[in-house]
């Protein structure tokens, strides 16, 4: 297990490497510039920002100094905003964690819950009505569900703030929002490989042996029942606990989720650079996770 | 504003949520609570996103104006409700017969760590905003200073020339040596400006180099010639001493006290700039800005911030009128989206969504009703601008059909928020200008003008583009354009829906039919608009030239006569008008909601309501008053 780890760990490395190179060059054939504006300014003055920010340096060059700067964990200056990247990254990461923790426990508590059910409900009122939420869930999107949710909990029921930052308050409804399509997802992904473990000679031997059911689910079943939704798990993870730009932006969440997008309409290269390392490791490592947890939940994988 | 994805839907969706919010609402005369949820010595506002920045000479958009205004003190501050400019940090200034020199005279002034406030922090200010390195977008504003512009763009300043040497002569004489762009002359001190001109590729600051190292020390007709890059030196805005600023202008401009009023001509605190750069550098220095650094000379300063979450601005008790300034304390919040800030106000977590903010068109004639809605004019014209490098908008004849077969009014009504359909660039009645009352739909005349240019009802006329960036106001417009061009010309448009960077690199290069555009005036003068459409302006775009309205633009800076300067004004904007490369479409305004218990606001075209005159009506507390308040400036004037 130990040699699988440090090869997946390099091969991250060297994903990591490529992905970075490949983004470096790719940005700045975008059209338009940093110091783009609808205001005209002279040329000299254009030159003179680009100094400020090593881009009047030829393109290899510039990847060099970016190279080397990363190694030493200096991401840049931001050219939109008066921060290093590091210090953006530093400031909103956080509050990005923190929104998709909560989603990720929305969505594996509601998720899970609903797909055991389901599955040992099979063919009941219950199992229909998880799975047409669940689809409901599927279909309705962020930018739908979050304005509804605003509307019933803030507006007329005042129960929560209408969005912001500061408190666990402020985390719910944007959480379950941003939870709720990965719950559905999981409820049938749950569902789906429970289905398939119930009906296992196992699970018939435990039954056989007067086992009670909530210990043959839980003890039995689930570990098996569960690897589809692990597999879902590792890009879901990531793509919650990195923030849904739309639910940042409808929640006025001060999460690294809008700059996705800004930096990228802006054209500051350093701050897409830096959402995209963090992004990119994030997705490595979860996918990394996952494949560790195959083996530690199912003793038939086995790596070399 | 941008968009995220999917913005069609997005909208539809967030719109009948609010409406839904709103017409359950419909029996109440006001948007949301009427209770201040806060203490009556603060107000929550919005600033519609986080700043770029709020060094007052990188200051730039509308967010950053917003903040910068009320923690910066200039020269002048604006009369809330005369719309005049009146003493701040000047006590009083004379100006010189010609109307080309200002003296200013400053009042005794501390920064808000008790440090003197003098001329000389004037200086700094404006040397920063206008040194190249520091990249100010809004150092162009300055260029009607003697000697600005050059030191802005580092010209190449020649002293040794004769003065009676023409320019083309001059230029002759470097052009040998380095390309160049042009050259000029400068009064005091004598001397030349000459500009290189790099091309496309080249390197500027080599060319310079080159120029200073063949020529300096020359000696020419019996004269050492000096050449070096031009330096703040004779840049002819100068502390004569402590409390005496002076300026010397290239002509009368009548909007000059206007103009110190811009953000970017704020007084910069040089003991502390200097002390920051020394400690991390050129390329931080705007660390200075932060909360735990930052001194102000306005009546608030930042004494708090989350980055993207809020910021906390407290009175500054050092400000020199600060006994009149009424809250302790505003908190802002930085909430792009329209809808959740009108989500804000409705809960009363926001009094005012803000200067940056504006109230969707979608809603207007949902929330337009409520007694806490206004919409005041604003200073800003939405138009079209022509590429008349490309056929046929080249003939000024397909020009005037393009524009004349508009109906202005059928789009106001369409967009909503009462803007005013308008078919002239320069808004009536600004500063005293009359304005030219051009027809905002003549469908006779418009497929009269098609027919002589050779297209009688649209035949043979070849598939043009309108190019706008992505928002649905510009994707409405411009739908209802081809539509009418359709209809009412037989003319075939497709529209051109481009990214922000790529939109605006695409007008810049004219890689364009028709273009959306607006310009939103820095100052109220008509000239903010008429410069626009200057044949060497960067913001002309069209590829429109007319010297005789240079010219006249020129001439009119020079006129110390106001009202034959509104003359020339008005003269040089027919010629455009006549021309018709820019084709107005209607004048902005700007809807807004404030809660009924924030007062100190009056209307004003730029949207401008200075904090230091807020104060909240406690009355509130205990329900809506039935008698209004009379509300009046707290402020002392002195001086002229």
């Amino acid at each position: 297990m130990m040699n699988f780890i440090v090869k997946r760990v390099i091969s991250c490395v060297f994903t990591l490497l490529v992905i970075i190179t490949a983004s470096f060059f790719t940005v700045r054939l975008a059209p338009g510039s940093p110091f783009t504006s609808e205001r005209d300014v002279p040329p000299e003055v254009i030159q003179n920002l680009k100094i400020k920010y090593g881009l009047d340096k030829p393109l290899p060059v510039q990847f060099v100094q970016y190279m080397g700067n990363l190694l030493q964990g200096d991401l840049g200056l931001s050219t939109k905003y008066p921060r290093t990247v590091n210090e953006i990254i530093k400031i909103s990461l956080p509050k990005t964690l923190q929104l998709g923790l909560v989603a990720v426990i929305w969505a594996l508590l509601i998720g899970i819950t609903a797909g055991v059910i389901a599955a040992i409900r099979q063919n009941t009122v219950l199992d229909f009505t998880a799975m047409a939420i669940a689809m409901i869930g599927i279909s309705v999107p962020s930018f739908v569900l979050g304005p509804l949710m605003i509307l019933f909990f803030s507006l007329y029921l005042y129960i929560f703030p209408v969005g912001g930052w500061g408190s666990f308050q402020h985390m719910i409804l944007p959480g379950i929002t941003l939870g709720t399509v990965y719950a559905a997802y999981i409820a049938r992904l749950t569902r789906a490989g429970m289905l398939e473990v119930v009906r296992a000679d196992f699970i018939r031997t435990a039954k056989a042996k007067g086992l009670k059911e909530s210990y043959i689910i839980w003890k039995h079943a689930m570990k098996g029942g569960l690897i589809p939704t692990i597999t879902y798990l590792g890009p879901a993870i990531a793509s919650m606990m990195t923030g849904g730009v739309v639910v940042e932006k409808i929640f006025n969440t001060p999460g690294i989720g809008p700059y996705f997008v800004d930096a990228a309409f802006n054209r500051d290269y350093f701050l897409i650079m830096g959402i995209v390392i963090v992004y990119s490791t994030f997705l490595l490592l979860m996918n990394l996770l996952v494949d560790v947890l195959y083996g530690v939940l199912d003793p038939r994988i086995r790596y070399e | 504003m941008k968009k995220t994805p999917n913005a069609t839907i997005l909208s539809f969706v967030l719109a009948s949520t609010l409406l839904l919010a709103c017409n359950s609402n419909k029996q109440q005369q006001y948007l949301g609570t009427t209770k201040p949820k806060h203490p009556a010595n603060v107000a929550w506002i919005n600033n519609s996103t986080e700043p770029q920045h709020i060094d007052p000479q990188l200051s730039t958009g509308v967010p950053d104006g917003e903040i910068v205004r009320n923690i910066f003190a200039r020269l002048t501050q604006i009369h809330p409700k005369t719309g005049l400019p009146v003493p701040d940090l000047a006590e009083r200034w004379e100006i010189s017969a010609d109307g080309t020199e200002y003296t200013f005279f400053l009042r005794k002034n501390v920064w808000s760590d008790g440090h003197p406030l003098t001329a000389h922090d004037l200086e700094y200010g404006w040397k920063r905003l206008l040194n190249p390195v520091m990249g100010a977008e809004y150092a162009s504003l300055a260029y009607d200073v003697k000697n600005s512009e050059p030191y802005n763009r580092q010209a190449l300043f020649v002293e040794g020339l004769s003065e009676k040497l023409p320019i083309e002569d001059v230029t002759k004489i470097f052009a040998e040596v380095v390309p160049v762009a042009s050259v000029s002359v400068s009064e005091e001190p004598k001397g030349y400006f000459v500009y290189v001109d790099p091309g496309k590729d080249g390197n500027a600051d080599e060319l310079r180099q080159k120029a200073i190292k063949h020529f300096h020390n020359m000696d020419f007709s019996g004269q050492t010639l000096s050449i070096k890059i031009t330096d703040y030196s004779v840049v002819q805005a100068k502390a004569i001493d402590d409390l005496i600023f002076k300026v010397k202008l290239n002509g009368p401009l009548p909007y000059f006290l206007y103009l110190v009023e811009f953000p970017a001509f704020a007084p910069t605190p040089e003991h502390i700039i200097e002390k920051m750069i020394k400690k991390v550098g050129l390329n931080n220095q705007e660390m200075w800005t932060r909360a735990e650094n930052l001194v102000c000379s306005g009546p608030y300063c930042l004494t708090e911030e989350k980055f993207r979450q809020y910021k906390i601005f407290t009175k500054n008790s050092t400000y020199w009128d600060a006994k009149k300034v009424r809250l302790d304390q505003i908190k802002m919040l930085s909430i792009e989206s329209y809808t959740t800030t009108m989500y804000f106000y409705q809960t009363g977590e926001i009094d005012w969504i803000g200067n940056g903010g504006q109230v969707p068109s979608e809603y207007i004639n949902y929330v337009k009703h409520f007694k806490d809605y206004s919409n005041d004019p604003y200073l800003g014209i939405y138009y079209y601008g022509l590429n008349i490098t490309r056929k046929p908008l080249d003939d000024v004849r397909v020009r005037k059909a393009l524009s004349l077969s508009i109906d202005r009014k059928a789009i106001t009504d369409l967009i909503g928020a009462d803007r005013l359909p308008y078919a002239s660039m320069v808004p009536d009645g600004l500063a005293g200008y009359k304005g030219l009352n051009l027809p905002i739909f003549d469908l006779e005349k418009a497929k009269q003008y098609l027919s002589d240019a050779g297209f009688p009802g649209g035949k043979g006329f070849p598939n043009l583009k309108i190019m706008y960036n992505t928002t649905e106001l510009h994707k409405q417009i411009a739908e209802a354009i081809q539509q009418m061009w359709k209809k009412n010309l037989g003319i075939n448009i497709e529209l051109q829906n481009k990214e922000w960077k790529i939109y605006l690199d695409d007008m810049t290069a004219k890689n364009y039919d028709i273009v959306r555009r607006g310009w939103i005036g820095d100052f109220p003068d008509p000239f903010t608009f008429l410069d626009t459409m200057q044949s060497f302006s960067g913001n002309n775009r069209t590829g429109w030239k007319n010297t005789q309205y240079d010219q006249l633009l020129k001439n009119a800076n020079m006129e110390s006569d106001l009202v034959k300067r509104i003359d020339i004004l008005r003269e040089a904007e027919i010629i455009a008008m006549d021309e018709q490369a820019f084709v107005p479409l209607f004048v902005y305004t700007s809807p807004y909601f404030k809660k009924p218990y924030l007062k100190g606001f009056w209307p004003n075209i730029q949207n401008h309501h200075e904090w230091r005159f807020w104060w909240i009506d406690e009355r509130f507390y205990h329900g809506v008053p039935t008698e209004t308040i009379e509300d009046l400036p707290n402020m002392t004037i002195e001086g002229n």
